[in-house]
């Protein structure tokens, strides 16, 4: 008796199952499929036609490399000592400056990051006390889906696991479209060797970060303005800090989100744009802007031609017959 | 359960008890410290304690201490180890930082700064800006604290 309503239940499920496959079966099958091929020849045709295939890679926060460093940098800390420019310059065995590391009239004019200096560090006026002033490190931010690596035409550009983005100056030849994609103006080129021209960035020091060390700057940084970790916990550490002295920050991580995320990331007294960070990037990565458009150039290319060739074979033949 | 609860609050009472001893004897305060163990570029850095004590409002202006703003969880520095517990909990010497803040900061603990980093941020509370001219000139760090090596050789020679 115990082991009947068991078997019962069990063939009623297998007959319920089988009758709804009989009842519905040959009927919507068919109908399904041809639905589906139609949406889906519809759909191809589409994205082939207009390329609006854009949308469905959309919205994808990339989850690769979960153990990716990363570089906060605290904008509240730093002092403007330019230890870090001087460490970079030694790390990366780059020419003597023509002003000296500890000279302050190099805050007069806003830089930017040259051949001959992967970072520089600006100064900005503190509107609560103009006896602490901020300073701002520039360089490379390491996106987490890089514009300059997208805007590439021969693929020197690439997006390391340990969160780098690096440059290789064999293939590159000089076309210079990086400069324009990355939204941080950081790309620079080295208009000095007019034999050898090449483009300069930081490269967040990937051989030290490979080999157990990090990145020059962070190590030489004496008030602990820059921290190098993991990205993921950096999040959590900047999230603390704004939660624990919510007068001190302003409640943005930059570079949590702008651009798709960088490896790079910063927390700030002041509004970002304050401090000249560009303050209207979208959240999508640069990558997905283009995509949809430059992924239906070769269908178009292909397609088209055939199709307008058939269409004008058609009407060519007509004519001929009338 | 309740026994563990009664050891607890019984060991918070002693460490409050001899926090309070500790505090009212005060002696053991160094004077004059050489801040020399991270000395790379810089010659060591004679630290007028004794000055800054008569100046700050107390000792958690610059340590972690009970009850100030800049207290931990208790076990950023006391185990709860039953052999290490009478050292660590010893109120009435500070640890060095140097017990904590390891010489170079490290990637796997994000939330510690390095002891230069410590140390720095310890100094800029006060001497960013509103003495001397930290903050406002990198030649600032050469004018109260740090003679650079290059410069003491040079100075030793004459």
């Amino acid at each position: 008796m115990a082991d009947n309503p068991r078997k019962g239940a069990l063939g009623d499920g297998i007959r319920e199952g089988e009758r709804t496959v009989k009842e519905n079966g040959e009927g919507e099958r068919g109908t399904l499929s041809r639905r589906q091929v139609l949406q889906t020849l519809a759909a191809a045709g589409g994205a082939a036609l207009i390329g609006a295939s854009a949308e469905v890679f959309a919205e994808n926060r990339i989850s690769g490399w979960p153990d990716r460093k990363g570089m906060l940098t605290d904008l509240t800390e730093c002092v403007g000592c330019r230890t870090c420019e001087k460490a970079c310059n030694q790390a990366n065995r780059l020419p003597e400056p023509e002003v000296p590391f500890d000279e302050k009239s190099v805050f007069e004019k806003k830089r930017r990051p040259t051949a001959s200096a992967y970072t520089v560090v600006n100064r900005y006026a503190n509107p609560k006390s103009s006896d602490k002033p901020f300073y701002r490190k520039v360089q490379c931010n390491h996106c987490n889906e890089p514009g300059c690596a997208a805007a590439c035409p021969v693929r020197a550009y690439t997006k390391t696991p340990e969160g780098a983005v690096l440059y290789n100056k064999d293939v590159c030849f000089g076309c210079r479209y990086c400069m324009v994609a990355c939204p941080f103006y950081v790309p620079a080129y080295d208009y000095e060797s007019a034999l050898d021209p090449r483009i300069v960035k930081c490269t967040l020091c990937h051989e030290r970060v490979k080999n157990g060390g990090m990145p020059a700057c962070a190590e030489a940084c004496p008030a602990g303005t820059i921290t190098f970790g993991k990205r993921e916990d950096l999040i959590k550490l900047a999230r603390n800090r704004i939660r624990k002295n919510p007068d001190r920050y302003i409640d943005h991580i930059y570079g949590e989100y702008e651009v798709g995320g960088t490896s790079w990331m910063y927390i700030s007294g002041i509004p970002f744009d304050r401090m000249d960070f560009p303050a209207n990037l979208v959240e999508k990565p640069l990558v997905e802007q283009t995509k949809g458009f430059l992924s239906a150039v070769p269908l178009v290319l292909t397609i088209w031609p055939a199709l307008l060739g058939m269409c004008y074979a058609a009407t060519r033949n007509k004519e001929g017959k009338e | 359960m309740k026994k563990a609860t009664v050891i607890v609050v019984a060991l918070a009472l002693w460490i409050g008890v001899s926090a309070g001893a500790g505090s009212a004897a005060g002696g053991g305060v160094p004077k004059v410290l050489t801040l020399g163990s991270l000395s790379k570029v810089y010659e060591p850095v004679p630290f007028n304690h004794s000055g800054h004590v008569s100046m700050a409002g107390g000792c958690s202006d610059c340590h972690h201490q009970h009850g100030s703003t800049q207290v931990q969880a208790c076990s950023e520095c006391h185990r709860i180890d039953p052999s290490a517990f009478k050292k660590n909990v010893n109120v009435s010497r500070l640890k060095p930082c140097g017990d904590c803040h390891p010489a170079s900061a490290r990637a796997e603990d994000v939330g510690r700064p390095g002891l230069m980093a410590a140390y720095h941020q310890a100094c800029f509370k006060c001497h960013r800006g509103e003495v001397g001219s930290v903050g406002k000139d990198p030649k600032g760090c050469t004018e109260m604290c740090h003679v650079p090596k290059e410069q003491a050789k040079l100075e030793e020679k004459k």
